[in-house]
């Protein structure tokens, strides 16, 4: 591939520029989907593009006692790893712009960093609403993350192989077995809503609690960049949960792999707006005692089913 | 909930889109108080009651009164309506009175001897 078509790939499609319009298309589709459920109107198509823009057109205040490196630096770590991590996910093509042997590992761990990005930004923030939510973001990471990976990784132990590209390829060369692998599914769903801070376990930025948690100093563009990275983070995980659990509609066409895409990612958005208006907000300690007692659990139960499966095959 | 809830989707949205759409009030909503002269018999009750003295009356002939009500003023208790004896204020369901100038708000309902009230939103 040369360099041009690599740079193409990773910036404009399916890569940088084309991720951050899907997000953006994601958060419209939360919001409406929220909206509907609720009896009301909604926002329309062009909200979160002119929210986007507005921010940028604001000013933008660091405080005075805040670190104004790691003030400005964490929204564009949360969206460079953001964006890293996607490259190594299968989106409808079989196989994703960069593949090697452990990227499910790499693209967990890659995704793990906006976390870590809002935690340092609500640290050096240095006001008390953003030093609660930024450990409350933290805290939160210690509860879901364990089901998330144990979750992930037990397709990948079905498919003996620590690569999505190569998880995706077992799964179209053995087709029906991805039915195995439905608990790991619901787990993933409600570990997603915990990595996406979305309620019920959007503690960290509980906007009737603590203002707005760990973005509570952030304002203008920096904060511009921190949403953008949240609605990319949302497509992105999602597509990940698509690659893994719902491994099918790789081999057809490319447009018609490109629509079962989108309807996939649509899908698990509709679920978890769903979710988001059915569930009332958990307590930091609510939400750490379900997914330790409940959930992680329940993945380990996948694990065992997924470890029967590859005995009696 | 979770059936109502995905049946919300498939219903109309509860949003009234105002003041794209037009959207008339209950029945009993204490909008501008409406003054008929040609009832008013001078006793003065409404003003004793009014909480923030919004309406005045002052005699303009033999068994004529006319009231002059300040919507600014007024806070759509309705305790004049209540009080008065012969009903001669009546509650409307009007609730967009805003103004650009405080001096329009003070409504005067004249004694006109032919017809009845007769609001004139002058100061």
């Amino acid at each position: 591939m040369t360099a041009a078509a690599a740079l193409f790939q990773m910036l404009i499609f399916p890569g940088f520029f084309f991720l951050i319009i899907l997000g953006l298309a994601g958060q419209f589709v939360d919001r409406k989907l929220y909206a509907r459920l609720q009896n009301r109107v909604g926002p329309p198509w062009f909200q979160p593009v002119a929210d986007f823009f507005k921010l940028l057109g604001k000013e933008s205040v660091i405080p005075e006692e805040a670190d104004k490196r790691m003030f400005t630096l964490a929204p564009v770590f949360a969206l460079g790893a953001v964006i890293a991590s996607s490259f190594y996910i299968p989106l409808w093509n079989a196989k994703p712009l960069l593949a090697f042997e452990g990227d499910l590992l790499v693209v967990l761990y890659l995704l793990l960093i906006p976390t870590l990005t809002f935690f340092l930004g609500g640290w050096y923030s240095r006001s008390v609403f953003s030093t609660l939510g930024a450990v409350r973001s933290i805290t939160q990471l210690f509860a879901y993350e364990i089901p998330l990976l144990i979750a992930v990784l037990s397709p990948a132990l079905l498919a003996n192989t620590w690569s999505i590209s190569g998880m995706v390829q077992y799964y179209t060369s053995h087709p029906g077995r991805w039915l195995f692998n439905l608990i790991g599914l619901a787990v993933a769903m409600v570990t997603l809503l915990g990595k996406l801070e979305k309620v019920p376990f959007d503690i960290p930025e509980a906007e009737t609690e603590i203002v707005a948690g760990t973005f509570t100093e952030y304002s203008g563009r920096f904060l511009a960049f921190f949403r953008l990275a949240i609605d990319t983070e949302a497509i992105v995980s999602a597509s990940l949960v698509a690659a893994v659990f719902l491994p099918f509609g790789f081999g057809l066409a490319p447009w018609l792999a490109f629509l079962v895409y989108l309807a996939k990612i649509l899908a698990i958005l509709a679920v978890l707006a769903l979710l988001r208006t059915v569930f009332a907000r958990l307590r930091l300690d609510q939400m750490i005692n379900f997914c330790w007692k409940v959930v992680a659990p329940i993945a380990f139960l996948q694990v065992l089913v997924d470890l029967v499966v590859k005995e009696l095959s | 909930m979770i059936f109502s809830v995905l049946g919300s989707l498939f219903k109309k949205p509860a949003t009234i889109k105002y003041p794209y759409a037009s959207f008339r009030m209950p029945d009993h909503f204490r909008g501008q108080p409406k003054f008929d002269s040609s009832k008013c018999t001078g006793c003065r009750l409404c003003i004793r009651d009014c909480p923030s003295q919004a309406i005045t009356i002052t005699k303009v002939g033999d068994r004529k009164f006319e009231a002059s009500i300040d919507l600014g003023k007024c806070v759509y208790c309705a305790q004049c309506a209540e009080t008065c004896p012969r009903k001669v204020i009546e509650i409307s369901t009007d609730f967009e009175l805003a103004q650009t100038d405080r001096g329009t708000l003070k409504v005067t309902f004249h004694a006109e001897p032919a017809a009845g009230a007769c609001p004139d939103e002058s100061t």
